[in-house]
């Protein structure tokens, strides 16, 4: 039977290559670009620089688009080892180079200002002026920007439109949640070809069965689910994203692709595909991102200073007898006689007229400034942190 | 002759923690605002604290800098503007930033100088090449980043430096983490973090790990940093700025932090080298604050397998702080907020400015009322002894009984 080849409704595909046996399986399934992963530059490359030569050559040969991949960040004296390295790499035999760390940017765009780039903002970059200053600073020689997973749709439709060169988005694969270079692994495991691979659970979190890895860049966690968006591909599509990458590289890849290769190939019921991948999948924040809505419950609004008419802050509540109220606001006095209002964290607003006023050596004063703690009449109901105001 | 040392930047959680920090001894104060910053459930400071944070920080000298480090949404830059107005209105120091788009956005609306985040994870000398192009003109280097390195970063670009030398520390690249977002819906790189680094972890290994067996472990979790045998080194390296983590700590650690290394620094100033007597004390100080285990990070190299804390989260602390000075009643007596409980006949130790720490036996503990405590608890204020040198925000603190 001859599969028909998915056209135009849906994006292009990319993914990592690893051997050269995955090439014509890739090729089946209708890939058109392979991303290679040198282990000296790149945050899982295994392959060494004759085999990432060789391989390459072997991409272009059959028709794919070989990329570079140099997605380490870099500490000066680890980038000018990398600098060394870059000097045995035939760089144009890729179609371009990813990259992350802005230092690798820059060094592209001085000595290698014919290098087509592809940009890495998958970290933050949730704002199109971020974006734009990228396009701005790097012009033709960006090729492609690879976009966040935590954008949701509306913003990345938003992005989609106004962006003037390729993009791309991790359509399937594994969720990167942390990458540091310390090697956190090895203290209490092996290092065995270079790779050391656990799972991890906590009681403090009800997720279970964190992928993670070290290697000699550092220790990488990754989510228990993978994410995949193929369910929303034509839509990505109609939007304007023009890449759907598919991170394979925790699968039994070849297994895998004689499974799902047909139905990428057809791009038809391709939302199939994630019943082959091992892990089970989210969508992550492409529908919303609400993971700032939290945080206004991480703090007490009630008893923060709201600036008009802002006296101070109870410091002493003495029954039947006080209020002690530091004076915290340079640009409002008390005065005897002030009606005061008073805010308590618990949400109770009281009012008190400052029949009396007095300071710390308990003698009557007219009027309390900035800094002086100053003792008011008593009411009930009151605490320390309650905030005091001026009556308006 | 005084001898060149980098500025002393501590942190400044609260308007009551900026005037703690400075008065003890820092030459600028990094702090947020309600928005922008990495800190949400800090206290962070109102447009009316900042202002007066700043006119507090100029009469003493010092610089205030605030935090817009956050990876903003397109939403949230909405407000920016009129945000980094009112800073520049209020002649802050500096901005520090993380996001090209709010670079951007500052640098549009303001002349406000830009200082970059470590958020933003900058190690290197080309990506400092590509900030100072985006207007920046300090770079607050990636704890990743040696003296050494950091050295070099600011000879071949110009640039200002700044390094932290004491504190918690990120055990991702900065802004390389997202363990919050995915699970516990809050963005880490909008100040969310949950600190899922610190938790104890059941790890299994696969067949290439060595070991197949379970193991219970704090594997992610870094110790404090803690740079203060290296000072002379920040010194021979022209760093220009040293910086305590620390905005959600407590006014014992801005105090005292803020003290022990601005001493240290002073007494390079006056004699061009660090062989002090003190020395040992100083050190002692920083172990009496709120700390997990210390470790000199990266500093000096990498930082290996005895960087990691692999114990639960129980922070070490010798002493706890139990007033703040709230007034200064002269020739009679000091008006003390107790911040946790003491009982008269304690023995507790007054933290000045400058200068040991004073030790005094408490006697009869009342308020301005003259009612009598055996025992005081927050939430009193209690006439103390005035002692000759005690001043407005001075910390009193007791040893706790191991
Ligand atoms: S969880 Fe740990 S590593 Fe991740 S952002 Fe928070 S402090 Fe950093």
């Amino acid at each position: 039977m001859i599969i028909k080849e998915a056209k135009n409704t849906l994006p292009s595909m990319n993914t990592y290559l690893e051997s050269e046996d995955q090439i014509l399986p890739f090729k089946k399934a209708g890939f058109k670009e392979v991303i290679l992963e040198p282990r000296e530059l790149s945050r899982m490359g295994r392959l060494k620089l004759d085999e990432l030569i060789r391989l390459a050559r072997i991409a272009v040969k059959s028709g794919l688009s070989p990329i570079l991949s140099w997605d380490i960040l870099m500490t000066e004296n680890i980038f000018q080892k990398v600098e060394l390295y870059l000097k045995d790499v035939p760089l144009e035999i890729f179609s371009a180079i990813r990259v992350q760390d802005p230092g690798a940017v820059e060094f592209l765009k001085s000595k290698y200002p014919d290098i087509p780039i592809h940009l890495i903002l998958e970290t933050g970059h949730h704002n199109f002026e971020s974006i734009s200053g990228w396009i701005g600073h790097l012009g033709v020689q960006l090729k492609r920007i690879v976009l966040s997973l935590e954008l949701p749709k509306k913003t990345l439709q938003l992005f989609l439109s106004k962006i003037p060169c390729e993009t791309e988005l991790l359509g399937l694969g594994r969720i990167l949640l942390f990458y540091t270079p310390r090697n956190l692994l090895s203290p209490s495991f092996s290092l065995k070809e270079e790779f050391i691979e656990v799972t991890g659970a906590s009681s403090e979190t009800p997720h279970k069965d964190f992928p993670i890895i070290e290697n000699r860049h550092g220790t990488f966690m990754y989510h228990p689910k993978g994410h995949n968006l193929l369910e929303h591909a034509s839509e990505l599509k109609g939007m304007g994203l023009n890449f759907l990458r598919f991170d394979l590289r925790g699968e039994e890849c070849i297994p895998l692709l004689e499974k799902v290769g047909p139905i990428l190939r057809s791009g038809i019921n391709l939302s199939n595909v994630k019943d082959y991948f091992s892990q089970k999948c989210i969508q992550g924040f492409f529908k919303a991102n609400k993971s700032d809505v939290l945080f206004k419950k991480l703090k007490n609004h009630r008893i923060q200073r709201k600036d008009e008419n802002y006296l101070g802050e109870v410091v002493e509540v003495v029954k039947k007898n006080y209020v002690a109220v530091l004076l915290k606001n340079p640009k409002e006095n008390v005065s005897l006689n002030d009606e005061l209002e008073f805010k308590t964290p618990e949400g109770k607003v009281k009012t008190q007229k400052a029949y009396f006023l007095r300071n710390a050596l308990l003698e009557d004063v007219e009027m309390g400034t900035h800094g002086e703690v100053v003792f008011v009449p008593h009411i009930s109901a009151l605490s320390v942190r309650t905030a005091v105001y001026k009556k308006s | 002759m005084s001898h060149w040392v980098p500025e002393l930047l501590s942190p400044a959680g609260s308007l009551e923690k900026l005037k703690v920090s400075i008065s003890y001894g820092a030459d600028a104060v990094y702090c947020g605002g309600q928005k922008f910053g990495l800190r949400s459930a800090a206290d962070n400071l109102t447009y009316q604290e900042l202002e007066e944070g700043v006119s507090f920080a100029h009469e003493n000298n010092a610089k205030v800098f605030v935090v817009l480090n956050s990876f903003l949404h397109d939403q949230d830059l909405d407000e920016l503007p009129a945000f980094v107005s009112f800073l520049e209105e209020i002649s802050v120091d500096a901005v520090i930033v993380s996001d090209l788009g709010v670079v951007r956005t500052v640098r549009n609306v303001s002349n406000i100088p830009i200082h970059l985040s470590t958020q933003a994870s900058c190690l290197n000398i080309q990506s400092a090449r590509f900030w100072k192009k985006m207007g920046v003109q300090r770079i607050v280097l990636g704890r990743e980043v040696s003296l050494e390195e950091a050295s070099l970063i600011k000879k071949e670009t110009g640039l200002e430096v700044e390094l932290f030398i004491h504190g918690s520390m990120c055990m991702a690249y900065s802004g390389n983490c997202v363990i919050s977002n995915y699970t516990s819906g809050r963005d880490s790189n909008r100040g969310g973090c949950a600190h899922s680094c610190r938790f104890e972890y059941t790890l299994e290994g696969k067949e290439n790990s060595g070991v197949k067996k379970e193991l219970k472990s704090f594997f992610m979790s870094s110790k404090d940093l803690k740079g203060i045998s290296v000072l002379p080194d920040f010194i021979r390296y022209g760093i220009d700025s040293l910086k305590i983590e620390g905005r959600m700590k407590s006014h014992l650690y801005a105090g005292t932090t803020s003290k022990v290394y601005s001493e240290a620094l002073s007494y390079f100033s006056k004699n061009g080298h660090f062989l002090s007597e003190d020395l040992y004390s100083w050190k002692e100080e920083l172990n009496k604050v709120t700390h997990r285990e210390y470790h000199e990070g990266n500093l000096v190299e990498k930082a290996g397998v005895d960087s990691i804390y692999s114990e639960r989260e129980t922070e070490e602390k010798e002493f706890v702080i139990v007033g703040l000075v709230l007034q200064v009643i002269h020739e009679n007596f000091m008006l003390v907020e107790v911040r946790s409980s003491f009982s008269s006949g304690e023995e507790l130790e007054i933290l000045p400015f400058e200068g040991e720490p004073i030790t005094f036996k408490t006697e009869s503990l009342e308020n301005v009322a003259g009612e009598k405590f055996e025992k005081t608890k927050p939430g009193l204020l209690v006439k103390l002894p005035l002692f000759e040198g005690v001043k407005k925000w001075n910390i009193i603190r007791k040893r706790i009984e191991q």
